[in-house]
């Protein structure tokens, strides 16, 4: 089948854009790692879809309208819509464009790596419905999960942190893709409609944190102490 | 069909709040808004519950309860708004008031919503409409108490949707494709029991951190000491709830397919860990809402720890739910009177309570006896019933340490509680001196003196409606109407 030939090499750049955004300390540069891995999961939709109608069910024209109009809204809002409102929050709050983690680089990036080997593992236990041919999104999904965890609690600035939730959602998307039959169409947009909202808040709320405070550091954010 | 009129017109009389253009006449909004989701509530639970093909909103059993719990405490809390503003200040009121009704709306959602997956998005939508209420007076202190609430409840609400996707996995396994809560129940044996014990891991951990379980409260006691009294309670009494009905339902559905045994013992320990938790910082505050805010942890702690010794103790959870938000209502408002009497949250500087504002600080000692689990009050009849739950389910261990935590709180609120309430009150004339004293305190202050100009003393609006949630639990805790005890039995059947 064409698709799972696709399905899987799109996961497993998806956890290597994983590893790369935990390394990069450009905030520019994992604004556009979280860019590319959001399209990736986008276009990976329409193909997780194929994979589970089978190579000889035809499509009627409406499910394929539908399914169109979710992948460009998907790869638009995750791709597009979500890194530009970044980027401005970056430019206008003018914050370092470094992101420094409280625990260095190399940590992160080996429990990383340990927890994309746990979540393998893991997933290795659970029983697979019978239909879903690719071993893989479990995992992918898990593992992601794993690295957008270990963003939020290891960056210290305020964007750091949101793009850690970014990539968290990621994995849960991926997850979402074993589902596009049980999960039907509004839940999924209702899905990517809350992320949107959510990082728009936090955007708007970002923005106050950065005029309150010279840098928008998360370390600035101690007041409220026992 | 009534369930869309439910969750649309607080959100009309949100929409309306936003174009009304007079801060003063603005507030009263709040309370009409209520007061027709009130009426639409007692029409809505009053009908027979539905038959038939589940649709995606649907007031059921579980729904019938928390909706009309839900309605009556926001009713309550909303004929307190137009008194606390007034005595706030002049601050522009049209994003809380909107907000306030966006939230009833969307918590609204989360009771009615029959699809799991609809119940996530309206629960992440309270989370967004509460978050502009925690910044409502645009402190740092606020702002980095708001950061915390979305980002925490954010993620926490992220690992429940994987929960929730969990579950709809464990259904394709026996190719139902359904993440309806009646077909979940109904064909719950035929569910992957693997997937299962993941999906209610990853939604324990998830709505439990909107709960405000332990260890993930963290957000909790800022989010609730930053916010205006009216936010902190609605925050405290209804808000968590909703969280706890989503941990309820996918229990519920646990139970129904016979595994509930298995995941119990998470329930106890997460329960008492969250009660160990709250035991140990409540002593230690000296921000009167942070106090508060610490004794929500122990009761979330408290519903875990009934659904987890089962049986019973589910009741009791339930009826907790309702104990539980009175008691808060009456603590955070009559706490939102103190602050403005004072003009300080920092009980240090609070002395005679009971003699300069006799009312609010009478009912905010009766409410500390009443969560506490004094007899007479609501709490100490469901605080009961989880203890025979856990002895009679032989969970005697798990019940003795239930039974020395809420001592440990009962010396570590009521030390601080009592030393506020009793004495004389301070000065009130020497203006200069309490400012020299609020700047000499303020390094150590948790909260920044501010505006006792706008107090006025005691008024109507601003005790009564404490004193109709105190009466509340005053009758609860002799006598449960049978109408109540009969909803809670239906909507826990399935644990049985």
């Amino acid at each position: 089948m064409m698709s799972g030939l696709l399905l899987d090499p799109g996961l497993v750049i998806a956890l290597l854009l994983n590893f790369y955004v935990l390394t990069v300390s450009s905030l520019k540069e994992v604004i556009n790692a979280v860019a590319i891995q959001g399209a990736l999961l986008g276009l990976l939709y329409p193909v997780a879809h194929a994979d589970l109608l089978g190579g000889g069910h035809e499509m009627g024209a409406v499910a394929m309208l539908r399914l169109f109009g979710l992948t460009v809204a998907i790869v638009a809002i995750k791709g597009w819509v979500i890194p530009r409102l970044l980027s401005r929050a970056v430019r206008l709050a003018d914050v370092r464009s470094q992101v420094t983690s409280t625990v260095g680089i190399v940590l992160p990036l080996l429990i990383g790596a340990l927890g994309t080997v746990l979540a393998i593992a893991f997933a290795r236990n659970l029983p697979m419905a019978t239909e879903h041919g690719s071993h893989l999104p479990i995992p992918a999904a898990l593992a992601t999960v794993v690295c957008g965890f270990l963003m939020l609690s290891t960056r210290r600035e305020a964007l750091g942190q949101v793009l850690g939730y970014i990539v968290l959602e990621n994995g849960i998307f991926i997850f979402g893709l074993l589902l596009i039959e049980a999960v039907p169409i509004m839940v999924e947009l209702g899905i990517v409609l809350d992320l949107f909202v959510g990082v728009f808040v936090m955007g708007i709320i970002f923005n106050h944190v950065s005029r309150a405070f010279p840098e928008a550091s998360i370390e600035h954010l101690s007041s409220l102490k026992e | 069909m009534l369930s869309t009129v439910l969750i649309l017109t607080p959100l009309i009389a949100a929409g309306l709040a936003l174009a009304v253009p007079s801060n003063r006449w603005r507030p009263w909004i709040v309370p009409a808004g209520a007061a027709c989701h009130a009426l639409l509530t007692l029409f809505a639970v009053t009908q027979p519950l539905p038959t038939g093909p589940p649709g995606w909103l649907r007031i059921d059993a579980q729904s019938r309860f928390f909706l009309s719990f839900i309605s009556l405490f926001f009713l309550i809390l909303a004929t307190y708004l137009p008194a606390y503003l007034r005595s706030n200040g002049g601050r522009s009121n049209r994003i809380l008031c909107a907000c306030l009704l966006a939230s009833l709306s969307s918590m609204t959602a989360v009771i009615t919503a029959h699809h799991l997956g609809l119940m996530w998005i309206a629960v992440e939508a309270t989370t967004l409409a509460t978050a502009p209420c925690v910044y409502f007076e645009h402190t740092q202190r606020a702002l980095e108490a708001t950061w915390k609430y979305l980002m925490l409840c954010s993620v926490g609400i992220a690992l429940a949707l994987l929960g929730t996707l969990c579950l709809a996995y464990a259904s394709l396994h026996c190719g139902l494709h359904s993440l309806l809560f009646e077909d979940l129940m109904v064909h719950a044996g035929e569910l992957s029991a693997p997937w299962l014990h993941v999906a209610f891991v990853f939604v324990l951990v998830g709505y439990g951190t909107k709960m405000g379980l332990a260890p993930m409260h963290t957000w909790l006691p800022d989010a609730h000491g930053e916010s205006p009294a009216v936010v902190s309670a609605l925050l405290s009494g209804a808000l968590l709830n909703c969280a706890f009905l989503g941990i309820l339902r996918v229990y519920l559905i646990i139970s129904a397919a016979g595994h509930a045994r298995d995941i119990q013992p998470m329930l106890i320990f997460i329960g008492l860990f969250s009660m160990a938790v709250s035991a140990v910082s409540i002593g230690r505050q000296t921000d009167i809402k942070r106090l508060v805010a610490y004794s929500s942890v122990e009761h979330m702690g408290m519903m875990a720890f009934g659904l987890g010794v089962g049986g019973v103790g589910v009741i009791a959870a339930l009826l907790h739910v309702v104990h539980n938000g009175l008691c808060k209502g009456v603590l955070f408002l009559t706490a939102g009177n103190l602050y403005h009497a004072y003009g300080t949250r920092d009980m240090r500087q609070m002395k005679g309570v009971l003699r300069r504002v006799p009312w609010s600080g009478a009912a905010f000692v009766a409410g500390f006896f009443a969560i506490t689990g004094a007899p007479g009050f609501g709490p100490f009849v469901s605080e009961v019933m989880m203890l025979g739950g856990a002895f009679s389910g032989g969970r005697t261990l798990a019940g003795c340490v239930f039974l020395a935590l809420l001592f440990f709180v009962f010396v570590g609120m009521g030390n601080t509680v009592l030393r506020i309430a009793l004495g004389p009150p301070p000065e009130l004339s020497d203006a200069s001196d309490t400012a020299e004293k609020r700047e000499w305190t303020s390094s150590s202050a948790p909260a920044t003196a501010t505006h006792p100009p706008y107090w006025a003393g005691e008024r109507l609006g601003d005790t009564l409606p404490a004193f109709i949630a105190l009466v509340l639990v005053v009758i609860l805790g002799f006598y449960t109407p049978p109408f109540l005890r009969d909803w809670i039995l239906m909507a826990v059947e399935a644990a049985h």
